[in-house]
């Protein structure tokens, strides 16, 4: 399945509401990202942190690549990684955490790279459950996050890829940054 | 906590975030009368936007936060202009010829792979503008190449090509929605198809003719168009396997103009024919005034393109122009590549020629009636 004319067919249907498309996509990706990821955390330095956006980027380079049409479409991509790559890096963090129970747990620190503003990069473990507390209060805007954190979308194509205004998508923004700000320093 | 009250804190918030000092406590007292749990999440909430934030700017309007920076002590940012798919462009001035300059800055943080291969593909289309801007004045000039690096660290490319005062022809199209005459087309667009015919004389495929990548400038009879954007062009050379790419990482381009090879690899690889493909669909889409693509899905445009039997020539739009102009337009929007004419200088010399002899036709007809008694006469020998 390198063959980028077959990801982008998946792609199409799977964004037209087709469940088996997804189903082959889904796995596709998470694969993918995985081990990109795992292969820059083991490479890289203690202390330094994950991008996890560079990495979503480095997927639609990587898996449309040349010789595939953009359009619409990459928007739509990147979202789709986006909920990938929470997945990964969520995956992973619990896996470290178990092997190291009762020793020291080695938290997997994300840059996010979008002004959240705390002292320190959020602890991806910590990020999920005050995303998943956002979802039950208000979706968008927990998706709204979602999207910016791991996918690296920009405001207008938030807005693109929820159909709603670029305003709507800054208001949502300000107010989920808030929101997660308090919510992680204090639990931090 | 519950949606409702969610949305109640949110919406409060959302008024509160925009007052001055004087104004919040008594909004504040107003609107969370009788609903204290409200007002203390609002407090803290705007404590939290109290955080220092430097940078923190409206996301649409400066997005890399760069207005006012002053790029490797040459260029100065001065406005954001564009976001595209992998770049944001900005405004700038170059500090020491004092003159203004367009800067295209990458937008996502890369890893070290990724960025080795754009920066090789950047180069390649900076010295490619070089190279073509020297041989025609319709492509854009390209000035500069260099990396930036962000307060946070980001290494950020960026190319400085030269700012040009106008708007790309979709505005212009979407600003007077009407039917092109023939003509007016060959006259506007005659830059395009002679900064292309350069392109495929070098052996180069643009690959994203569009509309967007189509830039107006001048006023009136001035009017010339510059054409944008090589960012996807392969740099690619003619030889034994035919037209091929050396090397490219991506190639993003809008499928309401992509040419069939494009969206199915059964019709081979894209050529100076993917351009001439896009470069007749513009005209098609100016001769009737609409996009020749009916439907809103990729998918569905992507079917009309690629169906033997839905060509979007100006006859299929209600356009009625003569065969001969007609056979052209059918040509160059087959879905066969080796159908359509090898390049831009063809197709726009077909064009012209169709038109000519047209025109010339046309003229013939309207001087008959006049010419028969001359030509009575000279059969008579009186001439």
């Amino acid at each position: 399945m390198s063959d980028a004319a077959e990801l982008t067919r998946l792609l199409l249907h799977a964004r037209d509401g087709d469940r088996a498309a997804e189903a082959q996509l889904l796995p596709l990706l998470y694969d993918q990202l995985r081990v990109r990821a795992m292969a820059m955390m083991s490479r890289e330095s203690a202390g330094h942190t994950l991008q996890p956006t560079a990495l979503v980027h480095e997927a639609y380079v990587r898996l449309i690549g040349s010789d595939m049409p953009e359009w619409q479409n990459r928007t739509h991509f990147l979202a789709v990684c986006a909920d990938v790559m929470r997945r990964v890096l969520v995956d992973h963090a619990r896996s470290r955490s178990r092997k190291k129970r009762g020793g020291d747990v080695d938290k997997v620190s994300l840059d996010v790279g979008l002004q959240l503003s705390i002292s320190h990069d959020p602890d991806v473990l910590a990020l999920d459950d005050v995303l998943d507390g956002l979802a039950k209060v208000n979706p968008r805007q927990a998706r709204v996050v979602v999207l910016r954190f791991f996918g690296g979308l920009s405001v207008a194509e938030v807005a693109e890829e929820l159909e709603v205004s670029k305003r709507t998508v800054e208001a949502e923004w300000t107010m989920a940054k808030a929101w997660l700000r308090r919510q992680l320093t204090q639990e931090g | 906590m519950d949606q409702a009250l969610y949305d109640r804190i949110y919406a409060v918030f959302m008024e509160a975030q925009g007052l001055v000092t004087g104004e919040l406590e008594p909004f504040l007292d107003h609107a969370c009368a009788g609903a204290p749990e409200v007002r203390a999440e609002v407090e803290a909430l705007l404590a939290q936007l109290d955080a220092p934030d430097p940078f923190e700017t409206p996301d649409t309007e400066d997005p890399l936060r760069l207005i006012g920076q002053e790029l490797d002590d040459r260029y100065r940012v001065s406005g954001f202009v564009a976001e595209g798919g992998f770049s944001h462009v900005y405004r700038g001035r170059h500090l020491a010829w004092d003159l203004p300059v367009a800067i295209k800055l990458f937008k996502r943080p890369l890893t070290p792979e990724v960025r080795a291969d754009l920066l090789e593909s950047f180069r390649r289309e900076g010295a490619l503008l070089a190279r073509l801007s020297r041989q025609t004045t319709s492509v854009v000039q390209s000035f500069d190449l260099s990396t930036w690096r962000s307060p946070r660290g980001d290494e950020i490319m960026y190319t400085v090509i030269e700012w040009l005062e106008g708007a790309p022809l979709s505005e212009v199209l979407e600003a007077d929605r009407r039917q092109w005459a023939l003509p007016e087309i060959l006259a506007l667009l005659d830059g395009a198809a002679e900064a292309l015919a350069v392109a495929h004389r070098e052996g180069i495929a643009h690959r994203d003719v569009k509309p967007d990548n189509l830039f107006v400038i001048g006023e009136g009879d001035a009017r010339a168009v510059k054409l944008l954007d090589f960012g996807v062009a392969k740099v690619a050379a003619l030889h034994s396997q035919g037209f091929e790419a050396t090397s490219s990482t991506m190639s993003p381009f809008t499928v309401s103009y992509a040419a069939p090879e494009q969206m199915s690899r059964q019709h081979g690889p894209t050529s100076p024919r993917t351009d001439v493909y896009a470069l007749a669909l513009v005209c098609v889409e100016m001769l009737a005034g609409r996009r020749p693509y009916q439907g809103k899905t990729a998918r569905s445009v992507m079917f009309q393109a690629l169906d033997p039997n839905r060509r979007p020539t100006p006859a299929s739009l209600g356009v009625s122009l003569p065969p001969a102009v007609e056979q052209v337009f059918t040509d160059a929007l087959a879905v066969d590549p080796a159908l359509r004419p090898e390049h831009a200088g063809a197709l726009w010399a077909q064009l012209k020629q169709a038109l000519e002899d047209v025109q010339a036709l046309q003229q013939q007809e309207t001087d008959a009636p006049e010419r028969r008694p001359s030509l009575w006469r000279r059969l008579r020998g009186k001439r």
